[in-house]
């Protein structure tokens, strides 16, 4: 499974905002062997959202609910959104 | 019917360092029944003003108060009012006249003053930042559009989560010359200090408080979710710092407290929280960033 986040926005920033795109995730989900983020496209993230999509995705990960989502063309800034919010969790973050 | 208060705000009192002449307006002075605003003789209009005046009329008409606002003399700062949205969607007991906006160059204009309500109106906004980044930074201000993005990003989302009331959350954001930008952000929330304290009772002064919320995983949520949280205002610090922001001031204004913290070539020259004898009503934030 290939989630492009360049089909929901290029800047993305609530909590709200990773919750609702989580659901979205949710819903297009089919329990595939691997799961590829893709961030191609993404001007900027903030780390509110990036825990509450992909810390929660990372979470689930760690918990064995999940394949090990793969995040795949992270820009600089938002990338190390990505890497603090895998540290506050404490679980790894499988950077391409 | 009661006294009616009348303010006259004075020339400079648009400029970021002489706001505070409007703060102490809200909470409403008891006794108070109407309210005359002179704004005549203001020849300078910072965001931060900008978006603090707009909570002023809103606070103050909300709980019934009757406003009278004279715009300012200068025809060019009265037109930027008007541009910028300041009088749009008052209540009948609000009388601001700005008369004709007059067309103007609006490049400099970043984020026109802008309210956010809703999620939906949060995720216009982020969209319109990304348009801002594709079209303003670039050339002088291209280094500043990451610290840009994720501040406007991490306080609009404090501002309507954790600072949410009826009025909404505030934005504005004006573009200076070609390399020196200000955002402006704020809300009429419980504020900083106050929300802090809902899980460090202990942390009595509200400059203090404020400094402490700026730092990772110190925030005002309990259960659950308070491990991973209190992440935003040290993410647009860090960010801040590790792009190597030429230059860069923070300040935040919220209950009795200030802080401040400024930034020069990536490295952080000053972090200061202070306690003051003006009350401020929610939480009101100023990044000025500069890239020579």
């Amino acid at each position: 499974m290939r989630y492009r986040m360049a089909d929901h926005g290029r800047v993305f920033s609530t909590r709200d905002r990773g919750a609702r795109l989580l659901a979205d995730f949710d819903s297009a989900y089919t329990r595939d062997a691997s799961v590829v983020i893709d961030f191609a496209g993404v001007l900027s993230m903030t780390h509110s959202f990036a825990d509450e999509f992909v810390g929660e995705l990372l979470a689930r990960s760690n918990r064995g609910e999940l394949p090990a989502p793969r995040l795949e063309n992270l820009a600089e800034v938002p990338r190390r959104a990505v890497e603090r919010c895998a540290d506050v969790r404490g679980v790894p973050a499988p950077l391409a | 019917m009661g006294e009616v208060g009348v303010w006259q705000v004075p020339y400079d009192s648009g400029k970021s360092e002489k706001w505070g002449e409007l703060l102490p307006l809200i909470p409403v002075r008891e006794g108070i029944s109407g309210i005359e605003l002179d704004l005549s003789a203001l020849t300078f209009i910072d965001p931060l003003f900008l978006i603090r005046l707009r909570g002023f009329l809103d606070w103050h008409t909300a709980r019934g108060q009757e406003i009278v606002v004279q715009r300012p003399r200068n025809r060019g700062v009265s037109n930027y009012l008007a541009r910028m949205g300041v009088g749009d969607g008052l209540p009948e007991s609000c009388q601001f006249d700005l008369g004709a906006v007059s067309a103007s160059d609006q490049k400099t204009v970043l984020v026109p003053l802008t309210r956010l309500h809703s999620q939906t109106e949060s995720d216009r906004l982020d969209e319109q930042v990304a348009d801002l980044l594709a079209a303003q930074f670039t050339n002088g201000l291209a280094g500043l559009g990451a610290v840009f993005s994720n501040t406007i990003g991490e306080l609009c989302d404090n501002a309507t989560t954790h600072g949410k009331n009826e009025w909404g959350a505030y934005v504005a954001a004006q573009r200076y010359q070609k390399r020196r930008c200000v955002l402006a952000i704020g809300d009429l929330g419980i504020g900083i200090p106050a929300h802090l304290r809902q899980a460090h009772p202990e942390i009595m002064d509200d400059g203090q408080a404020i400094a402490e919320a700026t730092k990772e995983r110190v925030s005002g949520v309990v259960g659950e979710q308070a491990p991973h949280r209190g992440i935003g205002y040290s993410h647009v610090i860090d960010t801040m710092r590790a792009t190597g922001l030429p230059s860069g001031l923070l300040r935040i204004w919220s209950g009795w407290g200030r802080f401040a913290l400024s930034v020069s070539g990536g490295r952080q020259t000053m972090r200061r929280g202070w306690d003051s004898t003006d009350h401020t009503c929610g939480t009101w934030i100023r990044l000025e960033l500069g890239s020579s």
